[in-house]
C-alpha cells in the first residue's frame, strides 16, 4: 500500500520542474530571436509615436522595460513566464497527477517547433501566452461556472485581441464552444441554442475588436495604421498578373512605376515581401497616408469581377502558408535575427548558440528531417489527439478534460491557420507559433492519456493474474 | 468540461477528417495559381531587372545609379537567374543593355537538373544606347524548374545588362 504524498510536496515538485523548463527555454534562446516588427515596435517605445499596426500595448510594455534594462531581455523573460506558466496550469488542469502534468510539460516545451517558437520574442510569443490563458479560464469555467472565471476568459482573450488583431480566427471555435454552453443550458431546443450561440460569439469578438481599437485610439493614442493594406495589395497584384491587366491603383506603383511584367516577374505567391519591400525602387506603396479608400474600392472591384482568380490565389496561397510547395527556410523555423537587420544587431545571435538552439537548428537544415516543422505535417500531426480521444476503443472514458481541451486546441489551431491562409501576405514560421503550441499540447494531453490508460490496463490485468494464482492456491 | 460522450467521439473524427480533407486538396490539387495563364492566346511578359534579387551577378558588377550588371573584366555569368519554373510552351528571352566594346559573350537558357535548353554565342558591336543585346526563341516540351537565363562573359568582354524579358509565345501551327 502506498501513502499518497501530501499536496504541498505535489506543488513543490511541480514548481521546480515549471522553474527549470523557464530557466532551459530562456537560456537557450536568450536574448530572444526577434524581427524588423520588433525593431519598429522599440523605435516606437522610445519615440512614443505609436501606430495600430503593431501592438500598442506591447510598444507600451516594451517602453516600459527599458527603463529597467535596455533590449529585448526583460519583455523576453516575461513572454516566456507566461507562456511557459500558462502551459504548466493547462496541463495541471487537464491531466489527474501531477507527475504525469510536470512530465507533459517537459515534453511540451523539448517538441522542436514548440521550442523553437518559444525562442521568438515577437508578439506571436505573447500570443501563445494569452492564447494559453483564455483557454486556462475556459477550463475554470466549464468545471466551476463562475462569473469571475467569465470575465478572466473574456479579459484574457482582449489581451490576445490586443496583442495580435487576428486573435479572432483562433477564438472564434473557443468563443462558441462557451456561447453554446451558456445557450444550451438555457433553451434546450437545439436549433435555438445553435442560433443563440451564434448571435452570441459574433457579438463577443465584434466587441473585441471593437474595444481593443478603442484602448488603442483612447488609452494609448495610437494612429491608424491600416495593416490591410498589405493584403489587399497582394490579392491585386495576383489578379493583375492572372488575368494580365493593372487593378492596382496608379497611385500605389511608386514614383518610378510598377509595370506589369515587372510585376509578374517578381510576384512570389508565398509572400508579398519582394513586391512591397523590394531593394530597389520598384515597388507598391504601403503607406498609412494613401488613399485608403481608393484601395478598399479597386480590391472590392477586382475581387467581385474575378472571384475565380481571387479563390485560386488563395487556395494556393494557402498550400504555401501551410508549407505546400513551399520549403522556405523562414516557414520552418527562425535561428536569428532578420535579415534585413543591420549586422551590429543580428550579430548577437552569431556570437554563440546554446546546444539545443544548435541542435534544432541542425534538424532545420536536415533534408530528412526538417519536414517536422512543416506546418501541414504539424496540422496532421493533430490527428494524433482526435484518433486517441476520439476513438472509444483507445482510451474508454477518456478523461474528458483532457480531451476536450485537447480538441479545443485543436479547433482553434486549425480555424487559425485557415483564416491566415485567407488574409495573410506571408508564409512565415512565427504565424503558426500559435497553432505549433496548440497542436503540441493536445498531443502530450493525448500521449498522457494514452500511458496512463496502458499503466491501468497492465496494472488491472496483474491484479487479475494475482487473485487467479490465489485462488488456484487456495 | 461537460459534453455528451457522444459528441466526445464525433467532433473528433469530424475535425480529423477536415484536417484530411484540407491537407489533401492543397496537397493534391494545385498549383492552383498559373502567372502564365494566359500565355497560350496571348504575349504574357515578365521584366527581370538588375538588382531585383530575381536576377544576380558574379562577374560583374552591380551599377546603382545606372541600374545595371556591368562586366569587369572577370570570365564568368555576367547575370543569372531567376530560377523560374515554366509550363510546357514555347517562350522567347531577350536580354537589353549597353556594349563598352565590341564583346563575344554567350547566351544560355540553363534548367535545374536539366542542363543547357538553349545557347548562344553572339557578336556585339559597341553600343552606348539601350537595346535588345540579344534573343533566344525555346520550347519545353514538359515543365521546368529552376530556369536560368544567364550571360557568360569573358575577360576581354565589356557590357552591360539592364533587363531581361521573358515572354510566352503562341504555339507554332501544327503542334499542341
Amino acid at each position: 500500500m502506498t501513502v499518497p504524498r501530501p499536496q504541498s510536496q505535489h506543488a513543490a515538485f511541480f514548481g521546480l520542474v515549471l522553474f527549470l523548463c523557464i530557466l532551459l527555454v530562456y537560456s537557450t534562446w536568450y536574448p530572444g530571436i526577434f524581427t524588423q516588427d520588433e525593431r519598429d515596435i522599440l523605435g516606437q517605445a522610445l519615440s512614443g509615436h505609436l501606430h495600430d499596426g503593431h501592438s500598442p500595448l506591447l510598444v507600451k510594455f516594451w517602453g516600459l522595460t527599458q527603463y529597467l534594462k535596455p533590449g529585448p531581455a526583460i519583455p523576453y523573460l516575461t513572454g516566456v513566464v507566461v507562456a511557459v506558466l500558462a502551459a504548466a496550469s493547462l496541463l495541471r488542469q487537464a491531466l489527474r497527477s501531477t507527475f504525469a502534468a510536470a512530465a507533459s510539460l517537459c515534453c511540451l516545451i523539448l517538441l522542436p517547433p514548440v521550442c523553437v517558437s518559444l525562442g521568438l520574442v515577437t508578439k506571436d510569443l505573447f500570443f501563445i501566452g494569452a492564447m494559453l490563458t483564455v483557454m486556462l479560464g475556459v477550463v475554470r469555467h466549464v468545471t466551476q461556472p463562475r462569473r469571475r472565471h467569465l470575465v478572466f476568459t473574456l479579459g484574457a482573450a482582449l489581451l490576445a485581441v490586443m496583442v495580435r488583431i487576428d486573435a479572432v480566427f483562433a477564438l472564434l471555435p473557443i468563443l462558441s464552444f462557451l456561447a453554446w454552453q451558456a445557450a444550451v443550458r438555457r433553451h434546450p431546443g437545439r436549433m435555438r441554442a445553435l442560433l443563440l450561440a451564434g448571435v452570441c460569439t459574433v457579438s463577443i469578438v465584434l466587441a473585441l475588436v471593437g474595444v481593443s481599437k478603442l484602448i488603442a485610439k483612447y488609452a494609448f493614442h495610437a494612429t491608424a495604421y491600416h495593416a490591410e493594406q498589405v493584403s489587399m495589395l497582394f490579392d491585386l497584384a495576383a489578379i493583375s498578373v492572372e488575368t494580365d491587366q493593372m487593378l492596382i491603383p496608379a497611385s500605389r506603383l511608386g514614383p518610378d512605376g510598377f509595370p506589369l511584367p515587372m510585376l509578374r516577374a517578381r510576384f512570389k505567391t508565398g509572400s508579398a515581401d519582394a513586391i512591397i519591400w523590394s531593394s530597389d525602387a520598384h515597388h507598391l506603396v504601403y503607406a498609412p497616408g494613401a488613399d485608403h479608400g481608393e484601395l478598399h474600392r479597386a480590391w472590392v472591384k477586382a475581387i467581385a469581377a474575378h472571384p475565380r482568380e481571387y479563390l485560386l490565389f488563395r487556395a494556393e496561397y494557402a498550400a504555401n502558408f501551410i508549407g505546400i510547395r513551399n520549403n522556405e527556410d523562414w516557414l520552418r523555423a527562425q535561428f536569428s535575427g532578420d535579415a534585413s537587420m543591420t549586422r551590429d544587431a543580428a550579430s548577437l545571435w552569431e556570437q554563440s548558440k546554446a546546444p539545443l538552439q544548435a541542435l534544432y537548428e541542425w534538424l532545420s537544415a536536415s533534408p530528412s528531417l526538417q519536414i517536422v516543422y512543416l506546418p501541414w505535417c504539424w496540422l496532421l500531426g493533430a490527428l494524433f489527439p482526435l484518433l486517441v480521444f476520439g476513438v472509444r476503443q483507445v482510451v474508454p472514458n477518456a478523461a474528458a478534460q483532457a480531451g476536450n481541451v485537447a480538441v479545443l486546441l485543436i479547433a482553434s489551431a486549425f480555424s487559425y491557420t485557415l483564416a491566415m491562409g485567407l488574409v495573410s501576405a506571408a508564409a512565415i514560421g512565427r504565424y503558426h507559433s500559435w497553432p505549433r503550441m496548440a497542436i503540441g499540447m493536445a498531443i502530450v494531453l493525448a500521449a498522457a492519456e494514452l500511458v496512463r490508460h496502458v499503466a491501468k490496463a497492465r496494472t488491472a490485468a496483474g491484479t487479475a493474474a494475482v487473485q487467479a494464482a490465489r485462488v488456484t492456491t487456495s | 468540461m461537460n459534453i455528451p460522450a457522444c459528441r466526445i467521439q464525433a467532433i473528433p473524427m469530424v475535425m480529423a477528417g477536415l484536417i484530411l480533407g484540407t491537407v489533401a486538396f492543397l496537397l493534391e490539387g494545385g498549383p492552383f495559381f498559373n502567372r502564365w495563364e494566359k500565355g497560350g492566346t496571348s504575349r504574357v511578359s515578365s521584366l527581370y531587372v538588375a538588382g531585383d534579387d530575381r536576377i544576380f551577378t558574379d562577374a560583374g558588377n552591380y551599377d546603382k545609379a545606372a541600374h545595371e550588371y556591368r562586366s569587369r573584366e572577370v570570365e564568368g555569368p555576367l547575370v543569372f537567374g531567376p530560377y523560374v519554373g515554366l509550363a510546357p510552351g514555347r517562350y522567347s528571352v531577350s536580354w537589353v543593355g549597353t556594349v563598352q566594346q565590341a564583346s563575344q559573350p554567350r547566351f544560355e537558357i540553363v534548367s535545374m537538373g536539366g542542363g543547357v535548353i538553349a545557347a548562344d554565342t553572339a557578336s556585339l558591336p559597341p553600343s552606348r544606347q539601350v537595346a535588345t543585346l540579344h534573343n533566344i526563341t525555346f520550347s519545353l516540351p514538359h515543365a521546368a524548374e529552376g530556369l536560368e537565363f544567364r550571360v557568360i562573359v569573358k575577360r576581354t568582354d565589356a557590357l552591360a545588362v539592364r533587363a531581361v524579358e521573358l515572354a510566352t509565345l503562341p504555339p507554332t501551327p501544327g503542334q499542341p
